[in-house]
């Protein structure tokens, strides 16, 4: 079995940092691996240039608005690819706003800002 | 029995025959059954009763142009005044000497009805006029008895149906009216930027301030589980931790006095501008890796500027830079070398910015409205509007200024221009 990766999407470098406090001891015990994009086309690139094929053992948290490509675009192309990957999208804005773009296009599990932490880790360590 | 025939007759007209079309019909009928060459309907002038006006009048073999006639001295005075049928057999001419019309028309016999409305008001009257005498006298009366009774239900029928219409053409008036008074208020209300501007203040400013705010309640969670870890051996966290959330507050402050108008710089640490400048570049680069970005300065060593409202004045210009580029990147499938330049020149007293990017421009009207605050070309959630209104009030507290030129499609320059108190030996 393939070690677990947890990916990161977000244009905020200090949520970035946060997370990777949050789950130091857990890395360094080599639990998982955690890896930090910084908006959706940096992430989606590394599903479209062969970086990321296994999903299996993958979950992925991103951000919504973001430069460049964001989380909802962004997933709509990774999900196309793999549609069984496990995502999770984070909204700063209303929640109402983003269900309801998702309910047309995606079948993902939507987040509230701020960030629940005790929720990301039960999903990562259940995982 | 023949009364009977004839009036069955008379009233066999197609039913798709109304109004006027069917009084036509109906006068055309009355010549031909009754044997007479004139049979003519008409009605009181609106300005004086005692003018008739003819509607229709057949005239043996066509019908005759509509005219006009004074009932005194006419036999139809005596219809009228006397509410009945009036019939003269033979010399009616001769009877009515002053009927002039008569006499040219060479008239011998006459009969007249008055056309009644069914409250028995006189709305009309229905004349045949032969130039032989009169034949059978009781068919004439009973021919003219039940027509002019005809008539009568035909007019008020059409005079309810002009009524109907005229209101109804009152009623869409009226509903134009309210619709043209509604689309002002509507106008009014849009065009109103105070109902603009609160909603979207608001919402603005409840964005801007949300992702600080979710930093700072992250970061406070950590801080817990720091704090509850084996007493507090992991100091270099905590002051990761603390750093953080002070980052936050801070950039949560100056977002409120940029919007409050107050733009504080006293209390602000001073930087080398060079400094402030390159750390802008290298965040640029790692953002925007596709963009080409130049830093040139001349003559600022020593320049000290605030950090954070500088950084803040450039992360939005240069942002708006890259969102101009990509931009035209999608309009014009990528078939360009974007690039941003950043020129930093020192004078004795002030110190000169300028930003070129050759991205997709601005139109004149865009470039008039770009310090209004919540003027945004960007598509919802990308811009709040409030960049360059920041910007600028930025700029003010520093006692600074800003021009932009730009063009649609050619590019974008900004100058800034802040003065120099100090500089650093």
């Amino acid at each position: 079995m393939s070690k677990k990766i947890v990916i990161f999407v977000d244009d905020e470098p200090l949520i970035h940092q946060l997370i990777k406090m949050k789950f130091r001891r857990e890395i360094n015990e080599g639990k998982f691996e955690l890896i930090s994009y910084y908006d959706g086309e940096e992430c989606l690139g590394k599903f479209l240039d062969g970086t990321h094929v296994n999903v299996d053992n993958m979950i992925l948290f991103s951000d919504i608005s973001m430069p460049k490509l964001d989380g909802i675009n962004m997933s709509k192309e990774i999900l196309a690819l793999h549609p069984r990957l496990d995502l999770y999208l984070i909204s700063a804005l209303s929640m109402d706003e983003y269900k309801e773009m998702a309910k047309e296009r995606l079948d993902v599990t939507f987040f509230k800002k701020p960030l629940d932490f005790s929720k990301i880790e039960e999903i990562i360590l259940n995982k | 029995m023949e009364i009977l025939k004839v009036i069955n007759e008379l009233f066999n007209i197609p039913s798709t025959k109304i109004g006027e079309e069917y009084i036509k019909e109906l006068a055309k009928r009355i010549s031909r059954l009754l044997g007479v060459k004139y049979v003519m309907v008409g009605r009181p002038s609106p300005c004086d009763p005692q003018i008739i006006q003819s509607d229709t009048l057949w005239a043996g073999d066509h019908y005759g142009d509509n005219f006009e006639y004074h009932l005194k001295g006419t036999p139809c005075l005596e219809v009228v005044s006397d509410e009945r049928i009036c019939l003269f057999d033979r010399g009616v001419a001769k009877l009515f000497p002053k009927d002039l019309l008569l006499g040219e028309m060479c008239i011998e016999s006459y009969g007249g009805a008055p056309v009644k409305t069914a409250d028995g008001e006189i709305i009309g009257l229905l004349v045949t006029l032969d130039e032989n005498s009169m034949k059978n006298r009781e068919l004439v009366h009973a021919v003219l008895e039940s027509c002019s009774g005809r008539l009568g239900a035909e007019y008020s029928r059409m005079k309810t149906e002009q009524k109907l219409k005229s209101l109804n053409k009152e009623l869409e008036d009226k509903l134009e009216e309210r619709t043209i008074e509604l689309n002002k208020a509507n106008r009014k209300l849009l065009g109103s930027d105070k109902m603009n501007s609160v909603s979207t203040l608001v919402t603005g400013i409840a964005h801007e301030l949300r992702n600080p705010f979710n930093i700072t309640v992250n970061s406070v969670h950590i801080l817990k589980d720091l704090l509850s870890e084996e007493a507090l051996k992991n100091k270099e966290d905590l002051d990761e931790v603390v750093g953080i959330i002070e980052e936050t507050s801070l950039r949560t402050n100056i977002l409120l006095d940029s919007i409050l108008e107050k733009v504080t710089t006293g209390n602000e640490k001073k930087k080398p501008l060079g400094g402030i400048l390159i750390a802008l570049q290298e965040e640029f680069k790692a953002l925007y890796p596709e963009i080409k970005i130049d830093l040139e300065v001349s003559n600022i060593s020593g320049v000290l500027l605030p950090e954070v409202t500088l950084s803040r004045v450039m992360t939005n210009v240069l942002k708006n830079s890259a969102d101009a580029i990509n931009e035209l990147v999608a309009h014009e499938y990528g078939q360009m070398n974007p690039v941003v330049s950043i020129v930093a020149l020192g004078g004795n007293a002030k110190i000169e910015l300028t930003v070129c990017d050759n991205g997709i421009g601005m139109s004149e009207s865009s470039r008039n409205k770009i310090f209004e605050p919540f003027y945004t070309t960007k598509s919802i959630g990308k811009g709040s509007g409030l960049g360059m209104y920041m910007v600028f009030n930025l700029l003010n507290g520093l006692n600074g200024s800003i021009e932009v030129n730009s063009k649609k499609f050619e590019g974008c320059e900004v100058k800034i221009s802040i003065p120099l108190l100090e500089r650093a030996l």
